[in-house]
């Protein structure tokens, strides 16, 4: 298995815990979204993943490493994360040095080929010259999740990753991540419409607490029931979801 | 008192680039509008908000422009040179820009919002009071911003432009970070306050647009593809398939026309305010 919680807290400040006791399993290429409402401990959840966080109480293993006692650098190799916000982790001068950055103090001995890899899977080749911010936010979403899917670690974990992508930029990353058949993927989202169908296990969190894990078709079966939590299905899915039930007559 | 807004084959081409961010844009939205802008990435869509709020004219004042963007009476030709804040406030697509920083607490940044408003500190709190019950966020006001999640972050960096209760109120892509339920909230919130504040939003989902919008604006490649009502959006809605995700809500309006003889369909198509 690649990724084991063992009752793990996790606490900004003492007496408000944002995660509670969570104990769960990810196993090598699985595909699972984490949903949640806001301020849920999604998104440090995927801090405590790659280091940048230790658990309060109880232990994470990635790969074998106990993150309490791995350093962040070591895990970069066996687990990528991407922030929510692309201003928060983009810092090379040019889309090419951003890409590189990983594979490169990786020391991955096909960086050429990781790089070039994931500009063409994300369509950045022609933009590889660019400064980061002379493109649009969504193109800096794009190249922050490339950078991830460059440094070729087998766990890639993003949170709201389609959040500002537009309707090709996010067909564009649904693609991306459809070819990644090796990895294990953990993506934090609200966006259900793009990664229901890419996604085989859905965790949902509220609270701090793991209240559903699942497949997607069960996750969609019980959604009514989630909402006291915060957790909805979007107006389009659910509309279309009760007409297409209707009878014709 | 809500303001309409008229622009007038308004054009803008940043300094230096080698063609138009907008082209010749003609829509007149009516006071009280809560205006969805839809449209792909580099349609034009934050480019057109920032000439409304006046910083693309104060930023860029080399840009070279055509037209006339008129807001409330006031004709400006051909945008507005300076910030219009808090007639019209802005609400940026990074939250964390939004917030002053200077501040800890969320309650900090409203009051840096009302004072920067020129708004008298006697009727502070009562701005303050209507802000966090209309967006329901008193359980925020003391936290620490930098303690939020992004979505709370999100609704904080919100409340900091609507406290100051504007006449215009600009959203970019203000349900990136939100959670479904936060995103029916706000347009809860948007409904409420479209009595005193004309609204516009972008958003590269559909689903707020038909939570919240009563207009709708297409832009593609730095024109207007469309401007109209619900109904006259939703008999065009598949012209825009290749640009926005449309598929479901086709779907929904295609599956109400087949059920429009039945009670169900009939009361989906109420619900929805659909043709």
């Amino acid at each position: 298995m690649s990724i084991e919680f063992a009752s793990v807290s996790f606490a900004y400040q003492q007496q408000q815990p944002v995660l509670k006791d969570l104990s769960l399993e990810l196993s090598d290429g699985e595909r699972v979204l984490i949903v949640g409402p806001n301020g849920a401990g999604k998104s440090t959840f995927l801090k405590l993943l790659n280091g940048l966080l230790k658990p309060t109480s109880g232990s994470i293993q990635v790969n074998g490493k106990d993150t309490r006692h791995t350093t962040t650098a070591e895990l970069a190799g066996h687990v990528s994360v991407t922030f929510q916000h692309p201003g928060d982790q983009i810092f090379a001068s040019n889309v090419k040095g951003e890409l590189a950055f990983a594979p490169t103090n990786l020391k991955r001995n096909n960086s050429d080929q990781l790089i070039a890899n994931a500009a063409h899977l994300f369509g950045l080749e022609t933009l590889l010259d660019k400064h980061p911010y002379d493109l649009p936010q969504a193109s800096r979403k794009l190249l922050t999740v490339a950078s991830a899917v460059a440094s070729d670690a087998p766990v890639l974990a993003f949170d709201e990753p389609s959040a500002g992508l537009s309707y090709s930029e996010r067909l564009t990353l649904q693609e991306a991540l459809q070819t990644m058949i090796n990895k294990t993927l953990i993506i934090v989202s609200h966006d259900f419409d793009l990664f229901l169908p890419l996604c085989n296990r859905v965790l949902v969190l509220s609270l701090g607490m793991l209240m559903f894990d699942g497949a997607p078709t069960r996750f969609i079966d019980k959604a009514p029931t989630f909402r006291q939590a915060g957790v909805q299905l979007p107006l389009a899915m659910r509309l279309r979801s009760i007409l297409e039930r209707l009878p014709h007559s | 008192m809500a303001l309409g807004i008229v622009t007038d084959r308004f054009s803008f081409r940043y300094p230096g680039a080698q063609k138009d961010s907008l082209t010749a844009i003609s829509l007149s939205i009516p006071p009280k509008s809560r205006c969805a802008i839809l449209g792909p990435t580099s349609a034009g869509k934050t480019t057109f908000l920032h000439a409304l709020a006046g910083s693309l004219g104060s930023h860029y004042p080399h840009g070279s422009s055509a037209g006339v963007i008129t807001i409330g009476d006031v004709a400006h030709t051909p945008l507005p040179a300076q910030i219009l804040f808090p007639t019209v406030s802005f609400l940026l697509q990074d939250p964390h820009v939004q917030m002053s920083g200077i501040y800890e607490t969320v309650s900090e940044e409203l009051h840096f919002s009302l004072s920067n408003a020129g708004i008298p500190i006697r009727l502070h709190e009562e701005h303050l009071d209507w802000v966090a019950r209309i967006m329901n966020i008193h359980h925020l006001l003391h936290r620490n911003t930098s303690t939020l999640s992004g979505g709370e972050l999100q609704r904080a960096a919100l409340a900091t432009v609507l406290v100051v209760r504007p006449q215009v109120l600009l959203f970019d892509e203000p349900t990136t970070s939100l959670d479904i339920p936060s995103q029916h909230n706000l347009a809860r919130v948007m409904r409420a306050i479209s009595s005193e504040t004309t609204i516009l939003f972008t958003d590269t989902s559909l689903d707020l647009a038909f939570l919240a919008a009563d207009h709708f604006c297409v832009l593609h490649k730095s024109s207007l593809l469309f401007f109209g009502d619900r109904a006259a959006f939703l008999r065009e809605l598949e012209r825009f398939s290749d640009i926005l995700p449309c598929h479901n809500w086709t779907a929904i309006s295609r599956s109400i026309i087949t059920h429009r003889d039945n009670r169900n369909g009939m009361r989906f198509a109420r619900l929805l305010r659909l043709p």
